[in-house]
């Protein structure tokens, strides 16, 4: 991040490949189309490049990275929201090419598994699990403290566990994960 | 089903999902690259804090001063030692909610509307110690009086205090308008402290301190209707 911010081209290729693809994942976790977190997602690597100066050398990447893109997300919602009151969209067909593409799986993809979850709760398992972040990262990037942090993943853990015993795939977890 | 199981559901899930199309990444990289170039980081945060901060203080003393530092001239020393300490420790700790609003990823300890009502409850907790006098004439009238006085001075503070956190960037602006709102409006109560003459409890608790509340409010509903 700071040869990225010294001007160093190679250095922006590299965060883009290192955390785009987890950055694409928490969008989608958001339970967006695939379309519309391609979108997000070069929204925001734009608006980290037009901020990159904000970054302080020696404070943790992600926080800050997912901050922008949690803002980037909450923009956007609200601006389609408001076209959204003016005019009508074709928001089935935009997922259409991603129900085709789903590969058959015993195990729902991660967007599926947090879709009950209420917004906030999802960002924090997102952060938590996609971005592999610790609470006081989640904290700082979710302006939260980490108290309000640990009760949303634990009331998310609830239902989440709630979900997978209805699934009927508790057991199936364990043993594809060892 | 533990904890660890729903653990290793979501890794599982996780690894489900459909991965980033390479080209994508492609084109955001090249697109970075082509237009990066070295930027100047932002100045540390003790830095920007001592610069809110002197903002502040400036703006209260000099508007006093034009206005006539009426009020300091009649304090007693006990007055004196209750009211401005606290105003300058509440100063740094405003222009500390102000500009971690500005830097994306910054640790929270306490929400952006905890500064205004710490404020206000130290002031008041100060007028209650300091000032004795509860009688309420003209209690309307003059309040009127200082509350407009001290949102004109805040007015100016605001803009550039807002200036001198121009570089950083907002992810709530309802937040940043807030804090920003409660420094600009600190600087107006303080000039009141300096200003004005009136001694009553009633006056300094509901006025004086009105002044924060009410920049506080008006730079929150700003930042929250304001458009990106």
């Amino acid at each position: 991040m700071i040869r990225y911010q010294q001007g160093d081209p190679a250095a922006a290729t590299e965060l883009v490949h290192r955390l785009g693809p987890q950055l694409h994942r928490f969008f989608l976790a958001q339970v967006v189309s695939r379309r519309y977190a391609d979108d997000l997602l070069q929204e925001t690597w734009l608006r980290i490049h037009q901020v990159r100066h904000t970054y302080r050398p020696g404070q943790p990447v992600l926080p800050w990275l997912y901050a922008i893109a949690r803002h980037i997300r909450v923009d956007q919602y609200r601006k389609a929201q408001r076209t959204a009151l003016r005019e009508h969209t074709l928001e089935d067909g935009a997922d259409f090419g991603r129900a085709a593409a789903d590969p058959p799986s015993a195990m729902p993809d991660l967007e599926t598994l947090l879709a009950d979850l209420p917004e906030s709760q999802r960002e924090v398992i997102a952060m938590l699990k996609v971005a592999d972040m610790s609470l006081e990262e989640v904290a700082r990037a979710t302006s939260s403290s980490v108290g309000s942090v640990k009760q949303k993943a634990h009331r998310a853990y609830d239902r989440l566990r709630e979900k997978l015993t209805a699934l009927g795939l508790g057991g199936r977890a364990k043993g594809g994960a060892a | 089903m533990k904890h660890d199981d729903v653990d290793r559901a979501l890794g599982q899930a996780s690894r489900a999902s459909e991965p980033v199309d390479p080209a994508l990444l492609a084109r955001i990289a090249g697109t970075l690259g082509a237009s990066v170039e070295p930027v100047r980081p932002l100045p540390s945060s003790a830095a920007l804090v001592s610069r809110a901060a002197a903002t502040c203080a400036a703006a209260a003393v000099v508007s006093a001063l034009a206005l006539g530092a009426y009020g300091v001239r009649i304090m007693s020393a006990a007055q004196v030692l209750a009211i401005f300490p606290a105003a300058a420790v509440l100063i740094v700790l405003a222009a500390t909610f102000a500009v971690r609003e500005t830097i994306p990823g910054s640790p929270r300890r306490a929400p952006a509307w905890a500064m205004p009502a710490i404020a206000a409850s130290v002031f008041t907790a100060a007028y209650s110690i300091a000032f004795d006098d509860y009688r309420t004439p003209r209690f309307l009238a003059q309040g009127l009086i200082c509350l407009r006085a001290g949102l004109i001075v805040a007015i100016p503070t605001a803009a550039a205090v807002w200036w001198g956190l121009r570089r950083g960037y907002v992810v709530n602006r309802a937040a940043a308008g807030l804090t920003q709102g409660a420094l600009a409006g600190l600087a107006g109560a303080v000039m009141l402290e300096i200003h004005c003459a009136n001694f009553e409890a009633p006056h300094k608790m509901v006025w004086h301190t009105g002044v924060l509340i009410v920049a506080a409010a008006v730079g929150a509903l700003i930042g929250r209707f304001r458009k990106s």
